[in-house]
């Protein structure tokens, strides 16, 4: 037990926020989910469960407790890409795609929270996007189209002014 | 300095790595869970762990404690989680998609918008003027033909029919919009543009459907564009 509270430190901590965030984008409510995740895993670790992997446990749980909220609350917070038509589902080299910094933080929160996880079990927990939506349930050609899009949008363009052709508020 | 690469391409992956670990936790929130997970190692925790975690952003927390219980229950369950939150707009836009393919002749045809709603006595909610430009703008430009009386998920709504001229270069070509009471059961949830939500997109039968709910309204935009 000891070695299991230890792996848990500042470092995995703000991981768990920062993966919090990919899903909420909100910071209250990331720290709140938190918080609740780690108090389930260690009430769990009190009833003698064994946990082996501390983080991916806690961010499983984290995950949970968004989902169902996010589903609860009935609301959208975030927006669907509206493009026109592209059904492009063909293999596309994520690995050598590029982007501007500025144009990924204005797309950022409008991507949604399942695409933002599918690239965070990408870029950050080092899976293949193919990997990355079978382990998180997105059908491959839903997370390829929408890449298509991504893509076809904002990647290698350089920066342009605000487009309120979109119908953004 | 950073701003200066902010309009470089870059990596993608890199990219999405900067803009996630950018955020960090609050200092203090961060300290209070290393103390409660430094605790949790005494047998004093083993016995009442409530008691040990802190008191931060009470309100909130205590509905996540309550999910949060009630959810390591339900832990395994949790593997089969169905994230379809748009089973329901899809399949609308199934049903809109084959209304539209379909094409069965106007029940009112004409082009003044106060007309086809006049017409349209059989429902229980008052016709909408569109929304269209604020889609895109090239779908802005069309013309109102008519419509005709359909159903949406069992519930009588009202097909209303563009012509879009599409331009110069481009063919001319007809566009669906839908109008039904929106029933959150029956349609699900859907973006609600007085929240400032954006509507939902859904790529069916090689046409461009687009939902939303205005006004109480669910509207369907259904496109060849």
């Amino acid at each position: 037990m000891k070695k299991q509270a230890a792996e848990l430190g500042a470092e995995e901590l703000n991981q768990l926020f920062q993966y919090a965030m990919v899903l909420c984008r909100n910071r209250d409510m990331a720290g709140d989910l938190v918080q609740s995740s780690v108090e389930t895993y260690l009430t769990q670790v009190s009833v003698g469960r064994k946990v082996l992997q501390p983080t991916a446990y806690i961010r499983q749980v984290l995950r949970n407790l968004f989902y169902d909220e996010y589903r609860r609350s009935r609301r959208w917070h975030h927006q669907e890409f509206i493009e026109q038509s592209s059904h492009d589902i063909s293999p596309i080299d994520i690995e050598s795609m590029e982007i501007t910094h500025s144009s990924l933080t204005k797309i950022w929160d409008e991507l949604g929270p399942q695409d933002r996880e599918i690239l965070y079990y990408w870029a950050i927990l080092g899976h293949s996007t193919d990997e990355a939506c079978v382990l998180l349930d997105m059908p491959r050609g839903t997370f390829l189209s929408r890449l298509h899009r991504l893509k076809k949008r904002y990647a290698s363009e350089p920066d342009s002014q605000d487009d309120n052709q979109r119908g953004r508020r | 300095m950073k701003n200066e690469t902010r309009s470089t391409p870059v990596d993608f992956k890199q990219a999405v790595i900067a803009t996630i670990e950018k955020e960090t936790m609050d200092r203090e929130h961060l300290d209070a869970l290393i103390e409660a997970l430094g605790k949790s190692q005494t047998p004093d925790f083993q016995a009442e762990p409530n008691k040990f975690f802190s008191r931060g952003a009470a309100t909130s927390r205590r509905t996540w404690l309550a999910g949060a219980v009630l959810l390591a229950v339900g832990l395994l369950a949790s593997q089969y989680f169905d994230l379809r939150l748009e089973n329901k707009a899809h399949l609308i836009a199934a049903e809109v998609a084959r209304n539209h393919i379909k094409l069965k002749p106007l029940d009112v045809a004409s082009s003044s918008f106060t007309d086809v709603q006049t017409y349209f006595d059989q429902l229980d909610f008052a016709l909408i003027p569109s929304r269209l430009k604020h889609i895109d703008p090239v779908l802005a430009d069309n013309r109102l033909i008519g419509g005709r009386y359909c159903s949406i998920q069992g519930v009588t709504a009202a097909q209303l029919r563009y012509r879009t001229n599409g331009g110069a270069a481009a063919r001319s070509s007809t566009m669906t919009l839908y109008q039904a009471a929106y029933e959150p059961e029956l349609h699900g949830d859907l973006p609600i543009s007085e929240q400032g939500d954006i509507p939902v997109y859904v790529a069916e039968k090689g046409l461009d459907i687009y939902l939303w709910v205005e006004r109480g309204i669910l509207v369907v935009l259904v496109s060849e564009v």
